[in-house]
């Protein structure tokens, strides 16, 4: 079967894929994760992300870079569970000594640590194949359900996706205003709570009276162009669908009323 | 405020819920004693009203979640329900409490919305989180002694930042007619007003 948009053929399956469906199965593998106590599920899942991160070219070690910075709190929690657990097979390390491990307690640590591992994994794995417009009107969908209890789904869709478009938006301007900061002779450690607290004020003012700039214009814009709250308006734009005869005919109609331009 | 700005500040509290934790990572514990993800929570809330507050409260802490791997799993439901509190009472407190001085309503709301606010999610941790395993010892440890250096950031930072963005004509003034008689006219409604009555 040929596609009629050759880039879309080149990108990979998991990211053609519906985003609510996308979304909804993320959900799902989160709530089994969280729930599943046997090492089967756990090595099932880690086979799945393997297959998943493949069907949408991703590396595994791009998927798990966000837990880089979480590693010494995942061994932190590891050995926490491992030697502190005060179960009944804890055996101390030397006679009558204090630090005692227990097989059991190392089994449920290492339980905890992959399942952190595996749901940042899957979340990453869905943030990096599906696009931020996209992710919106998967949740837009999924959310549906609320709208027949009466509760604003739409805008609570449109809310969470302007929040995620912001996020790296706000984070480079944050970074921005630190180093402004420092530049300035501000600095954001101390040694009482007093100074602490006082020293992160000049860093807060500018950031959020900056952020609310940013909202404004933003609420601005859309006002402007018509956004109206649901249940009226339409707030995505949406590719229109056309058959495979529609296609063919359009390019031809443009080569047509170019003829006749010519002429 | 238009029902599209509200929405529109609450998406961005929601994002600054995500980021602002992340600037303050540098600081060894800053989350537990900056408590920089309550501040965006308590401003949607004192800014936009109740449901935009709960909103935010709820939404925050799982995108971040989501996105940083912070708060972790175990953290999260507590977390989530200690936010959802705090926006859901600043707004129903700022939207009911008209004292007509703007410092005292905010003052008012905040500090009602901070200690009712701890005092339900302490009554959550006991009955459900840390069922059996929590004394008011540990409450007052964890909600008041920890976080002090972020109790005083909200108290001394927010009151001031909201009349910030009023001044600056982000947010609507709360009181229109008496801020008007010592300032300039608003917007170009009151402006052409001004005028014909003058």
């Amino acid at each position: 079967m040929r596609c009629a948009d050759p880039a879309a053929a080149r990108e990979p399956l998991l990211r053609r894929c519906d985003p609510a469906a996308k979304l909804a199965v993320f959900l799902l593998l989160v709530l089994v994760l969280a729930l599943a106590q046997p090492a089967w599920v756990f090595a099932a899942a880690v086979l799945l992300l393997l297959l998943l991160a493949r069907l949408g070219r991703q590396s595994l070690r791009r998927l798990l870079r966000p837990l880089l910075r979480l590693l010494p709190f995942l061994l932190f929690l590891l050995l926490m569970h491992a030697f502190f657990s005060g179960r009944a097979d804890a055996l101390p390390l030397w006679p009558g000594g204090w630090l005692r491990f227990s097989a059991a307690g190392l089994a449920q640590g290492m339980r905890i640590v992959l399942r952190l591992l595996l749901i940042t994994a899957y979340g990453s794995l869905l943030l990096a194949v599906t696009s931020s417009p996209a992710l919106t009107r998967g949740l837009q969908r999924l959310l549906q359900p609320l709208a027949w209890l009466g509760l604003p789904a739409r805008d609570i869709a449109l809310i969470l996706g302007v929040a995620a478009q912001f996020i790296p938006i706000l984070q480079r301007e944050i970074a921005l205003m630190l180093r402004a900061q420092t530049a300035r002779g501000a600095g954001f450690a101390g040694r009482s709570l007093r100074q602490k607290a006082a020293n992160a004020v000049p860093l807060l003012v500018p950031i959020f009276v900056s952020a609310f700039r940013r909202a404004d214009a933003l609420a601005l814009a859309m006002e402007a162009r018509g956004y109206q709250p649901a249940p009226a308006g339409r707030a995505f734009l949406r590719r229109k669908k056309a058959g495979s005869q529609a296609e063919k005919a359009l390019p031809a109609a443009g080569i047509a009323g170019r003829e006749d331009e010519g002429k | 405020m238009t029902k599209t700005k509200r929405s529109v500040l609450t998406a961005v509290c929601i994002a600054l819920c995500v980021v602002l934790p992340m600037a303050f990572h540098a600081v060894p514990n800053a989350g537990q004693i900056f408590l920089p993800m309550h501040i965006p929570v308590l401003l949607a809330g004192l800014c936009c009203g109740w449901p935009f507050g709960l909103l935010a409260g709820v939404a925050g802490p799982l995108l971040s979640s989501l996105f940083t791997g912070m708060p972790p799993l175990a953290y999260l439901p507590s977390m989530l329900c200690e936010l959802a509190l705090y926006g859901l009472l600043s707004g129903a407190f700022s939207s009911r409490l008209r004292s007509g001085r703007l410092v005292v309503d905010l003052y008012l709301s905040l500090i009602a919305a901070m200690l009712l606010g701890r005092v339900a999610a302490g009554l959550l941790q006991a009955a459900l989180f840390s069922a059996g395993n929590y004394s008011l010892a540990i409450w007052a440890a964890a909600y008041f002694v920890q976080g002090l250096p972020g109790i005083v950031i909200q108290l001394l930072l927010l009151p001031p930042l909201v009349m910030a963005l009023e001044h600056a004509r982000l947010i609507p003034r709360r009181y229109p007619r008496r801020m008007a008689a010592a300032t300039e006219p608003d917007s170009v409604e009151e402006q052409v007003q001004a005028e014909t009555r003058g």
